[in-house]
């Protein structure tokens, strides 16, 4: 195994790991079965944000383009994002598809 | 022309040819794989009366067993097989919503010329969800949902937008200034001023702010898309200020940064001409006469025109380009356009406006039912798992029954194919819950009658009808609409209870204040992580306890409280006890929620969770241990043993088990018998009866306790260190203690309370080598709790005691006495007042506690358990039985 490939492994079960972390605590129902999770800053956040499979959104905007895109299945809203509960929600609501978010809370607290 | 599978809900329906339908075609409702469904049927009673009655059964294609199966219910969809039936299982509508759910496919269907289809309910039934699901059944695309309350319905079909250019450079620009803080505070003020109109006209309701402002003063976000479709009528105020404001940053010069105002076609001509879905959201809350031109269009989308032309009254207005019409034409639908209208009851609020005779004439709505039983527990089963376990339970009863782990893995390969459609996992609490479907379906009944209840006694309106005539003082309009059970309100609750908290102590619970600087972070010690499952159940009734109370008596509503303590204590939501003070057989919620592999209906699960805790014990106890599980016993032996350790427990036969850790023996035996020797036997042998104890045959004190870590063998343990040889001893004559008293029963774990209390000696290595060490023992078997106040015990079974219910205490420890108070509070919290000080009398059966019928010994309790210095009067030493192994 290169050592390219042994990293690419790594990076995708501490992503792998903090999703499933993030899934066992708290959770929002928001509308059409989306769900907003909360995720560690630090290296579950970084892991979800480097393994690609999440689109990330920091904004009104960016998040309303990811509700649009087919192919996000996974947001990740940072720390310091432009977003409310109640704009999250609004947003959900009027897309009518089912995602999955993460939202970025806390410090780095399990290095 | 060749179609690509995507393509073929957004071509037109007369170019669809056999073969695309049939590539569309999912079917829904087989012989074999038939859909729950609701509705009216004549049920035959026994004394040969029919009646008409409304019954949950399920919908299937039929079968005349020669031209195979027909009809089944079709989705017509791009979505793979699979993933449309996971959809549309852990997805499905409520019960009562499922006549509306089959209405919905066959108007999708291709030949169907009525494409719309209308609901009318209350709030939170789930209503724009039902049309959105249908969306998503059929493709992976979103199915917009636009909200038209307070929006003027002329600009479904033609719109004044801002617009913004490509990319969307000048919002963009915006946010990157507001987020690093870098805007001019004259454009922030400007910003603000965006929601003006919408809050001078009433409508800026905190769901529908464009721009959300914090306390401080700060932008928080901007709905730009919002902002986008705001209105003809705000869009120039919107124009304005952004004008402004691009300017005061110097926006303006920069390439790209376009902002303007065009008319185009409204959402319903977009969708029309995209060939998607569509949820008009709360239809009857548009501003009042703005559909009256929709009138035509309706009877378009309805079927009863074929053609139907509508003027851009937008056209040159403002110097507005745009087009000037639209023609709708039957030959132009597309397979994928679809309108589902909502509304809600009338009675919802001053803004729910009665809609034109005409509308309904035309658009037929459907009146959803009020939620009854089922549809409560549906939807309480979807929350907690994900997929509605009941529902499918009540139609699939028999096979369930008959094969309950085939039923259990079925449900779980639905929600992990879901999970899998949608990018994700399935959390660890749904999973375990499914694999105790049985649990999850007995507990969410009992919550869906308690929320039955609930919603009645809050319902202003049926308090008469409901029998809740006492509550007419208490429980206004006004308090309905705040304070009344729906979905939602079920919603919050149970995403309270979810996740792990931070537990609130008891008020009158000790305090313990560290007054040195604190400059650095507190050591929170070993952090051992819990299983979400574990205590779910009690997270949840913890938290309706407190919302109960917080609803009702704190606000005054001491009736309404009342009744619904009784309705919580009626439903078994707390442990349930029968009114002559006999335990019930009945599960509580509290305890069929608490899931863990302790208590799985699976042995291999819990066979593997014993084989995990023994495996890590003995590599921890033994550092010369380096083996792999599979190495040190093999999961079918373990199996094996736990099934025996049951079966002997089953036939009334507990024996004790402790673990095995000598090398030559533990793969074939890792648990070995053990027995108790109780001091109080001995007063009433011969002298030379009494048998010899060596310190060798002592259980060592990590041995007993690791077996409480294993699942079976914990509560077989727990059954097994109770004896009567204290109450022989007693009622010998040699002392005057009622024999019968609650004390003497809690020792010997008989007491009706549940609560039991004993102790126990085994092997401890101290300071001055091995000896004897105290053990106690605090049990409530009712909700199936353990105090145990010992020694330090290894690390490796925390987190296994968590799971079992078992809070450990080491008596070394700074805190000791606070934790043990703690949980001996936690114990007697459901108890009868006064348990506290009668544990502490029983605990004065073996111990010297001095005056045991003291008035509030029981405050001592904690101080007898964790000292090392009590003197025993007769104690129980936890011993081999001959012919095991010596470690």
């Amino acid at each position: 195994m290169s050592l390219n490939s042994a990293k690419a492994e790594l990076q995708d079960i501490a992503a792998a790991a903090a999703t499933r972390n993030a899934m066992e605590q708290d959770c929002r129902f928001l509308s059409h079965g989306c769900r907003l999770y909360t995720i560690d800053a630090g290296w579950q956040s970084d892991a979800l944000r480097r393994s690609g499979d999440v689109a990330v959104c920091d904004s009104m905007l960016t998040l309303e383009k990811a509700m649009a895109d087919t192919a996000v299945t996974s947001v990740l809203i940072p720390k310091g994002a432009m977003l409310t509960h109640a704009g999250i929600e609004r947003v959900c609501r009027r897309h009518g598809v089912t995602k999955v978010l993460f939202e970025e809370v806390g410090g780095d607290t399990d290095e | 022309m060749k179609h690509t599978e995507r393509d073929l809900l957004k071509t037109k329906i007369k170019d669809l040819t056999a073969e695309d339908k049939s590539k569309l075609e999912t079917p829904l409702g087989t012989l074999t794989r038939p859909f729950p469904m609701w509705g009216t049927q004549r049920i035959r009673h026994k004394n040969g009366r029919t009646d008409l009655d409304q019954v949950l059964t399920t919908i299937a294609a039929q079968s005349d067993g020669v031209t195979g199966e027909s009809e089944p219910m079709m989705v017509y969809s791009t979505r793979p097989y699979k993933e449309v039936m996971a959809l549309a299982y852990c997805d499905m509508p409520v019960p009562s919503m499922l006549p509306l759910f089959f209405d919905g496919l066959e108007r999708r269907k291709p030949e169907s010329t009525n494409r719309t289809q209308f609901m009318i309910g209350d709030p939170g039934h789930g209503k724009s969800f039902l049309g959105a699901l249908q969306s998503r059944l059929r493709s992976k695309e979103r199915a917009e949902v636009l909200d038209c309350g307070g929006k003027n319905m002329r600009e479904l079909l033609f719109e004044m937008v801002l617009d913004f250019g490509t990319g969307d450079a000048l919002p963009t620009a915006i946010d990157k200034r507001l987020q690093a803080g870098a805007l001019q505070p004259i454009s922030v003020g400007l910003l603000k001023e965006l929601d003006k109109p919408l809050s001078d006209s009433g409508e800026g309701s905190k769901d529908k702010r464009i721009v959300e402002v914090a306390e401080n003063g700060d932008v928080l976000s901007i709905d730009w898309a919002q902002l986008k479709t705001v209105g003809h009528a705000r869009v120039d105020h919107a124009f304005s200020i952004l004008s402004q404001v691009s300017k005061i940053e110097g926006l303006d010069n920069q390439g790209g940064n376009a902002l303007g105002m065009n008319s185009q076609f409204g959402p319903l001509v977009q969708k029309f001409i995209n060939g998607e879905e569509m949820v008009l959201d709360e239809y009857n809350k548009s501003r009042e006469g703005t559909d009256d031109n929709l009138q035509t269009v309706w009877q378009f989308m309805i079927g009863e025109i074929d053609t139907c032309t509508v003027e851009n009254p937008l056209k040159n207005k403002d110097a507005a380009s745009g087009p000037s019409e639209f023609t709708f034409k039957r030959e132009d639908m597309k397979a994928g356009f679809f309108i589902t209208l909502t509304g809600n009851k009338k009675e919802d609020g001053l803004t729910t406006r009665s809609l034109n005779k005409s509308v309904y004439s035309r658009l037929s709505p459907q009146t959803l039912p009020d939620p009854d039983v089922m549809d409560w527990q549906h939807r309480i089963c979807q929350m907690m798992t994900g997929m509605p376990v009941s529902t499918l339970y009540h139609v699939f009863r028999d096979d369930a029954d008959k094969k309950p782990e085939d039923f259990g893995k079925w449900l779980l390969w639905l929600r992990e194919t879901k999970a899998e459609s949608e990018g994700t996992v399935v959390p660890d609490l749904q999973k375990n819950l499914l694999n105790n479907w049985k649990d999850v379906v007995s507990a969410s009944e009992k919550l869906a009658k308690f929320y039955d209840k609930w919603a009645l006694m809050t319902d202003s309106e049926k308090l008469m009808e409901s029998g809740n005539t006492a509550l007419v003082e208490e429980v206004d309009d006004e308090y309905t609409k705040k304070e009344g059970i729906d979905f939602r309100k079920i919603k919050q609750h149970l995403e309270e209870a979810i996740p792990i908290r931070p537990r609130m102590q008891p008020f009158d619970a000790p305090v313990k204040l560290d007054m040195r600087p604190w400059d650095e972070k507190p050591d929170l010690g070993t952090r051992m992580p819990e299983n979400p499952s574990a205590h779910f159940g009690t997270r949840l009734v913890e938290y309706l306890d407190r919302i109960v109370y917080e609803k009702s008596a704190a606000v005054g509503k001491t009736k309404l409280y009342d009744k619904l303590q009784g309705a919580m204590q009626e439903f078994g939501l707390r442990d349930i006890h029968l009114q002559e003070g006999e335990h019930s057989h009945q599960r509580s919620v509290e305890q069929l929620l608490n899931l863990s592999d302790f208590d799985s209906p699976s042995l291999s699960r819990r066979a593997e969770a014993a084989r995990k805790v023994f495996c890590e014990f003995v590599r921890q106890a033994d550092p010369d241990i380096e083996a792999s599980d599979d190495h040190i016993i093999s999961a079918a032996r373990m199996r094996e043993v736990l099934e025996d350790v049951a079966r002997r427990n089953a036939e009334g036969q507990p024996e004790l088990m402790v673990v095995n850790r000598a090398h030559e023996s533990l793969s074939r035996d890792p648990v070995q018998p053990a027995e108790i020797r109780d001091e109080a036997a001995n007063y009433s042998m011969a002298e030379e009866d009494v048998p010899s104890l060596s310190l060798r045959d002592i259980v060592h004190h990590d041995d007993f306790l690791a077996a409480l870590a294993m699942p079976t063998v914990s509560s077989n343990n727990l059954d097994s260190i109770w004896g009567d040889d204290l109450r022989q001893f007693l009622s010998s004559g040699q002392t005057d203690v009622d024999v019968n008293d609650e004390p003497l029963k809690m020792a010997e774990n008989r007491s009706e309370t549940k609560l039991g209390i004993t102790s126990l000696q085994v092997l401890f290595n101290g300071k001055a080598g091995p000896e004897p060490v105290s053990l106690h023992v605090v049990r409530d078997s009712a909700r199936n709790k353990t105090l145990i106040v010992s020694e330090e015990v290894p690390s490796s079974l925390l987190p296994a005691f968590r799971e079992a219910g078992i809070t450990h205490v080491n008596r070394n420890a700074a805190d000791a006495r606070h934790k043990t108070e703690l949980a001996l509070r936690d114990m007697v919290t459901q108890a009868p007042g006064a348990s506290m000080d009668k544990l502490a009398a029983a605990f004065g059966y073996r111990y010297d506690i001095g005056d045991a019928t003291k008035e509030d010994i029981g405050a001592q309790l904690p101080d007898f358990l964790v000292s090392k210095n009590m003197e025993s009067v007769a104690s129980k030493y936890v011993v081999r039985k001959p012919g095991g192994p010596q470690v």
